[in-house]
Formats: C-alpha cells, structure tokens, sequence
C-alpha cells in the first residue's frame, strides 16, 4: 500500500515539474512552427513573467501581479522579435553583439580570468568577447550567403545570455518565490493517502487550459488559421493578403505571454532565480523534440511524461544526474525516432526545410 | 488596370528582369508565354511585391503601387493564384477558402464572406464537396481550383495566374480556360502567364513574348498567332508547315 502511494506520490511532483517543461515546449512550437527557429530564449520569457509577478505581489493582488508579469514579459517577447529577429537580421553590429555575448559567458564561465579583480576580468572576457563577435559575424556575412536559421538560433542564445546578465542586476542572485495562491506551502489535499499541494491543481489546471486554448485558437479563430498559414507557406499566406510579419511578432508575443504565466503558477512550488531560464530551456527544448517539433498537444504530454521520470530517476540516482539522464533520453529519441514519439513522417516533410 | 514600366528584377545579385514593360486593360485577358527560366514567374511576382523590383514602376488603378507591401496589393485587389498552386495542405478546403477572404474580414465585412463562398462553390462544385478535407488530399485539378477560388474570395479586381494549366489533362485545362473566359464575362481583367501558348491565346485578347529577362514581342491573339517566330517556337509548327 505505502509503496503505492509513494509511486504517486513521485508522480505528482513529476507532474509539477513537467508542466513548466510542457509549457516551455509549446512556446518553442509557437515561434518555431511560424519562423522555424528554436528561440533559446524562451527560458527568460518564463524567468521574466515570474520575476516581475513577483515584484509586484507585493502591493498588488496576486491575480494583477501575474496580469503584470504577463504583460511585461509580452511586450518583451515583441522587443525581442522586433529588435532581434526582423532588424538584427540586417543589421550585423547586434548580431556581433550577440554572439560577443556567448563567447563572453563561456570566459567568464570558463573562470579564465577570475583570479584578477573583479572588474578587471569582466574587462579581459570582453577583450576577448568582442574579437570573437566580430569575427563570428564576418565570418557568418562571409560564408552564409541566405539569412539562415542558424543565424538567427545563435541570435536567440545571444538574447537569452542578454537577458539573463540584465535579470541579474535589477533582481540580483537571490531566489524568490511567489505566494501560494491557495493557502501555504504546507497546504495539501489528501486524496486516497497521496498528499496533493493546491498549486498542483492550479498548475496542472492552467496547462490544460493553455493548450485547450491554443487549440481552439488555432483551429477556429481567423488570426490562429492565418499563424497556421503562415507556418505551412509564408509567400502563399502574404498572397492571401496576411501580414506575415506582424503574426510572427504575436508569435513571439504569444510564446512569451504564456511561458510568464507558467512561470507565475510554477513559482510557488519550484521557486525562482534570474539563471533558471537556460535549465527550462534545455528541458523544454527536449520536450519539444520528445513530442515531436511543432506539435503542442504533444509537448504537453511529453512535459509530463519527462517531469514524471525525472522525479523518478531522482528517487534511483543522486539527483546531480538528473540532467544526465534527461540528455541520454533525448539522444536516444533522436537516433531512434528523428520526428518525436508522437510526430508524424509527412508532416515534417511538409515544412519548408 | 495594371502598368507595368521599365521593371528590372530579380533575386540579390541575380538580375533576371531587363526593363520589362507591359499593361493590361480593363476587363482584358492578356497572356505571357516564354520557355523556362525566361523569368515570368519573376515578373508575376514583382507585381505582387514579394519580389522586390531593382528599379521601375508598378502602377495599379492609376496608383503607383511600386512601394506598398505584399499583403497590401491584395487588399486593393491585385491577387496571384501562384505557380504551382501552394494551397495550404493541412488546412480544410474552407480553411484554404476563408483565408482567401482575410483581408475581406479584417476589414469588418464578414457577413459578405459567406455569400463569396458561394459562388466559388457555384463556380466549382467539386470543391463544395470536398469542403472538409485537407487541401493537400486534392487532386491536381481540384488544387488548381481550390488555388483559383481562394484567390477569387479576396475579391480581386486583376487576376494573375502563374500556369494554371501545369501538370493537368487536357480535359481539366479546358475548364479551367473555361473558367477564365466566365469570370472576365463576371468583369476581371486578367493576366495569364502559360507554357500552353495555343489554349492561351485562344482565349486571350492580347499577348506578350517573354524571353530571358525581356519582351520580345507583343500583339493581339491574332497578330501573335500569325507571327512566324511565335508559330514555331510557341505553337509547334515546323519550318516547312510556315513557308508554305
Ligand atoms: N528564388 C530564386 N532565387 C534565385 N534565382 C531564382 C529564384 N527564382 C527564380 N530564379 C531564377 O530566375 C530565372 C527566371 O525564373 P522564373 O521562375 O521567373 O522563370 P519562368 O519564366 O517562370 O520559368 P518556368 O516557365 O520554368 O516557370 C531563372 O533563371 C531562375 O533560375
Ligand atoms: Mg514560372
């Protein structure tokens, strides 16, 4: 009986923690199926929308402070495509911005010069940062004739890295944690001896309702018909007379607005720090591929199925190898099933590249 | 309608339009025949602007529309049915239809939607019945009718078509040719570009020559069918079948 419940009950925190992971993936899945680029940046959407719901739970209900978070985190998911994907794209000194950006966090990772003051060795990283910028993008403009995907991935890393440096200095390397929205930590409902946080339900709650609304979305408005126009050919879609551009900047907007809400509703359980961003990128990027590229019902089900072994290999190995385990998993997906569990051959043949 | 002046185009650093000029009238049919590669597609798409002409004007109803973006010139009733049909192949045959319409909508007149999709379904009955299914399911000749009638919902004033006739039988041609005479009756001008250069001039009132990057030639439906060069190049006939 005890063992029984102790398996739910390491279902039920692997559900928690998968639902932020799902939420990540179908962000990925907006802005790729309408662009085709992985935005790395996708993590700090959800870092941001926590921070800032946070930030303002402190005078303001919590319901306008995630209202808040949301729409800070939209506007800046608009910033970040207008800016970086549709101007960066022809303007080369942000590019090597972004890539100086990369270059710089591996030095200072790298911890190459931490043996020198301080603001000395953030001075000598990017000595050696902004070289590499430059070169990177000459050596991008030298050899890539089109304006490529890859351009534009390595311009979402750079904004990511960006965005988590600036997260830094107006939050700081504290973690932080929004208030439960029924009771406290230590609220739970029983059910049948499994101890449940209300937030689960509040979690696993607004993962339903984004993809039950993504659905309807997608499927029965015209502005959700027109992104899937846009997804299957951009030029026919702009000969319907859609705006094209525009529906990828509400990608963007859309991706951010409910990677903030997720971050809002996970951040009573999970906490929040200004780095947790890349984690929930690499976790959701692997749902994304674990689902199948492109597919949201799917990703929402992977989030869950990853969180749930996850929460599981915890209970086997020292938890240090979680992430391990989660590559492993993704590299045996993509040698052995190259489209996702649940994706299909002939749609992925039908995307443009 | 439609004045197309001095048009150079092409893709980056590849020039494939030299200075072409041509005009369609209102309620015109004109047609574009050239061989592979002479850059008619280049030139239907520099007039919807997704193609980014070099120098040169375009002019729509009197207005110089040389600078307004792609998804505008819809709006104003410049539409392409493109080559090589491009519906959109996960989406439902009314999906295809609706987007047609999008600009038709956004502009508050949605209740008039309705009433366009009947007369593509009057127009093609086939597409009616295949109205749930995927775009991409289609045959050829549905596609191409499906790719006509999503242009039509836009409500276009001049309608473009980039070989219509592409890859189907003879009999499917035919009524799409059919189609074409119909909806100029209904008051289009339109502007064919078609490798099927004798079923094109039979239903056109004017024509043009095409060839790399420059028009060569240009008359009505009979001066192009007499022209010696056309007759052999367009037409099939040999040297012999001319000079006699
Ligand atoms: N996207 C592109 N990028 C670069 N070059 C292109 C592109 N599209 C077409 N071209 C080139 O432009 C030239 C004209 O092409 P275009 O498609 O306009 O010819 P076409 O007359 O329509 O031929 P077809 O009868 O085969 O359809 C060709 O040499 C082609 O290789
Ligand atoms: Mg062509």
């Amino acid at each position: 009986m005890t063992g029984i419940v102790t398996i739910f009950q390491y279902i039920i925190s692997g559900l928690a923690q998968g639902s932020i992971y799902a939420v990540v993936a179908i962000g990925f899945n907006i802005i790729y199926n309408s662009t085709g680029i992985i935005n790395f940046a996708q993590g700090e959407f959800v870092v941001l929308g926590a921070m800032v719901s946070i930030t303002f739970s402190a005078i303001f209900p919590l319901w306008a402070a995630i209202a808040m978070g949301i729409a800070v985190a939209s506007l800046y998911g608009a910033l970040v495509e207008i800016v970086f994907v549709k101007y960066a794209r022809a303007f080369s000194p942000l590019r090597a911005i972004c890539l100086a950006s990369i270059v710089f966090i591996l030095v200072s990772a790298s911890g190459l010069f931490s043996f020198l003051h301080p603001v000395l060795s953030i001075l000598f990283g990017l000595a050696v940062a902004l070289p590499f910028g430059a070169g990177g993008e000459f050596l991008l403009l030298r050899f890539q004739k089109e304006q490529n995907v890859l351009q534009l991935i390595i311009i979402t890393i750079g904004v990511s890295i960006l965005t988590r440096e600036t997260m830094k200095h107006v939050w700081g390397k504290d973690v932080f944690a929004l208030r439960y929205f029924t009771g406290t930590a230590i609220t739970t409902i029983s059910v049948g001896g499994v101890y449940i946080s209300p937030q689960l339900l509040w979690v696993l709650g607004t993962v339903t309702l984004v993809v039950a609304g993504l659905y309807l979305f997608y499927k029965y408005t015209l502005v959700g018909k027109a992104m899937r126009a846009v997804s299957l050919d951009r030029k026919a879609a702009q000969l319907c007379g859609i705006n094209a551009r525009l529906l990828v900047t509400l990608s963007f907007i859309l991706s951010a607005a409910i990677g903030a809400l997720a971050g809002a509703v996970t951040s009573p359980q999970t906490s929040t720090d200004y780095k947790m961003g890349s984690s929930f990128a690499i976790n959701g990027f692997t749902v994304a591929i674990l689902g199948g590229l492109g597919n949201s019902f799917a990703a929402a089900l992977a989030g869950l199925l990853l969180g749930v072994l996850e929460s599981f290999t915890t209970a086997i190995v020292p938890s240090s190898y979680k992430e391990v385990v989660v590559i492993i998993i993704m590299l045996l997906i993509l040698f052995f099933k190259p489209s996702g569990l649940f994706g299909k051959r002939e749609e992925r043949t039908l995307k443009e590249f | 309608m439609l004045v197309v002046r001095n048009l150079r185009s092409g893709y980056g650093s590849i020039a494939v339009l030299k200075a072409v000029s041509l005009h369609v009238g209102r309620g015109e049919i004109v047609v574009i025949i050239g061989p592979n590669g002479a850059g008619k597609s280049t030139l239907l798409m520099s007039v919807t602007g997704l193609v980014a002409p070099f120098e040169g004007e375009v002019e729509f109803e009197g207005r110089d529309i040389t600078a307004v973006p792609a998804e505008k010139r819809v709006g104003l009733g410049c539409v392409l049915v493109p080559e090589g049909r491009r519906v959109f192949a996960t989406l439902s045959v009314r999906e295809n239809l609706e987007l047609g319409a999008y600009h038709v909508r956004r502009n508050g007149l949605g209740r008039e939607v309705r009433h366009d999709l009947e007369r593509i379904f009057a127009l093609f009955p086939i597409l009616r019945k295949r109205e749930r299914q995927m775009g991409g399911t289609l045959s050829g000749g549905e596609q191409q009718m499906l790719a006509i009638g999503r242009a039509l919902m836009a409500r276009p004033a001049l309608l473009m078509m980039d070989e219509p006739s592409m890859g189907l039988a003879p009999v499917v041609t035919a009524s799409i040719f059919k189609t074409v005479l119909t909806l100029r009756e209904q008051g289009l001008s339109i502007l064919l570009v078609e490798q099927n250069a004798r079923r094109a001039l039979s239903v056109a009132d004017r024509g043009y020559v095409i060839e790399t990057g420059q028009m060569v030639l240009e008359g009505t439906r009979e001066e192009l069918l007499n022209n010696n060069d056309v007759q052999r190049a367009y037409l099939g006939k040999d040297y012999s079948a001319i000079n006699e």
